[in-house]
């Protein structure tokens, strides 16, 4: 059985998509790996890969990490749905994670994820 | 159903330095998905691998995650005969990749042990001359992506031999041939049982 998620990414107030200009700032081989984990998670679901996708991080357990080993720790935070829980997920700021320490931290994703509720044109599907 | 990723990696991947990473980071997550997806197909738990391959829990752990890329040959080898499997290793071309990826799936990672592989079970009965009943072996070689299952392979016709032993089911129990359904197996496969390699 297929789990294909449907991937969204948060958009700023110029409807820009804020993982598309977090990846633009990656190395090529940054880029690489984030698009295989994004693309495995596309296709699996979030089930299947372990330790591909981990959480929730955040005190109100909505927000998780896509784990990318890079250059850098890169972990590009994400939400399930949040609007259908089952079959889709929105990816909401770009990260990186310093000594254990994500930067920025998941207040951040979850600031952006309130946004996104109140305002459901606050994302796009992911341009792949 | 993902052809616009399956075009965004084609397009990619003729980039060489993003094709190379791509392809290894696309071959760990390979490795530890199946690792993990094969042990849970065995009923296994971490800790009764890792004793199986003589390491601990955590050493498991360790394996069955997407971002662990310090392989060796031995270690694989060691989790095949846990496994009951065979390992393959096999240099191939950028230009399956997108297919892999698109195509990537549990069922398409699980694999049958040995003792419930008709490709060696059924060739044994055939070669005794004793038919035992084989379930839709077309897509079992289809899945496996062999051709260990042409008529010339087999040695003969084995698509019309499901049969009737001693007069009985080839599915009953106690006619020298004996079937249940693979347990290992998400294909519906049925397997013989007892034989010897």
């Amino acid at each position: 059985m297929i789990m294909a998620l449907s991937v969204y990414d948060f958009v700023d107030k110029d409807g820009r998509s804020v993982i598309a200009l977090w990846r633009d700032g990656l190395t090529k081989r940054s880029q690489a790996q984030f698009d295989l984990k994004l693309h495995m998670l596309r296709v699996s679901g979030w089930d299947l890969c372990p330790q591909l996708v981990v959480g929730p991080i955040n005190k109100t357990g909505h927000i998780y990490k896509l784990k990318v080993y890079a250059d850098v720790m890169l972990r590009p935070m994400l939400c399930k749905g949040p609007f259908d829980m089952n079959s889709e997920c929105t990816f909401l700021i770009g990260a990186k994670e310093v000594q254990g320490r994500l930067i920025p931290g998941p207040d951040k994703a979850a600031e952006n994820r309130n946004i996104l509720l109140a305002d459901r044109t606050r994302r796009v599907p992911h341009a792949w | 159903m993902h052809g616009d990723i399956e075009q965004s990696i084609r397009k990619n991947l003729q980039d060489r330095e993003y094709a190379e990473e791509y392809a290894a980071s696309f071959l760990n997550s390979y490795i530890a998905t199946q690792i993990k997806v094969i042990r849970e197909q065995r009923g296994l738990t971490q800790a009764e691998l890792g004793v199986l391959v003589g390491t601990t829990q955590a050493g498991v752990s360790r394996y069955e995650n997407v971002n662990y890329s310090s392989w060796s040959l031995k270690t694989l080898v060691k989790l095949a005969h846990a496994f009951a499997v065979r390992l393959k290793v096999s240099f191939e071309p950028y230009g399956t990749l997108a297919d892999e990826v698109i195509r990537f799936d549990r069922q398409r990672l699980e694999r049958i042990a040995r003792e419930n592989d008709p490709g060696i079970f059924i060739q044994q009965d055939q070669t005794r001359g004793e038919p035992c009943g084989v379930v839709d072996l077309g897509e079992y070689k289809a899945l496996q992506g062999t051709d260990w299952m042409s008529k010339e392979n087999m040695g003969g016709d084995i698509y019309g031999s499901h049969g009737n032993h001693e007069g009985k089911s080839s599915r009953d129990v106690g006619t020298g041939c004996t079937y249940e359904h693979g347990k290992s197996s998400s294909f519906g496969l049925y397997s013989a049982v007892g034989g010897q390699v």
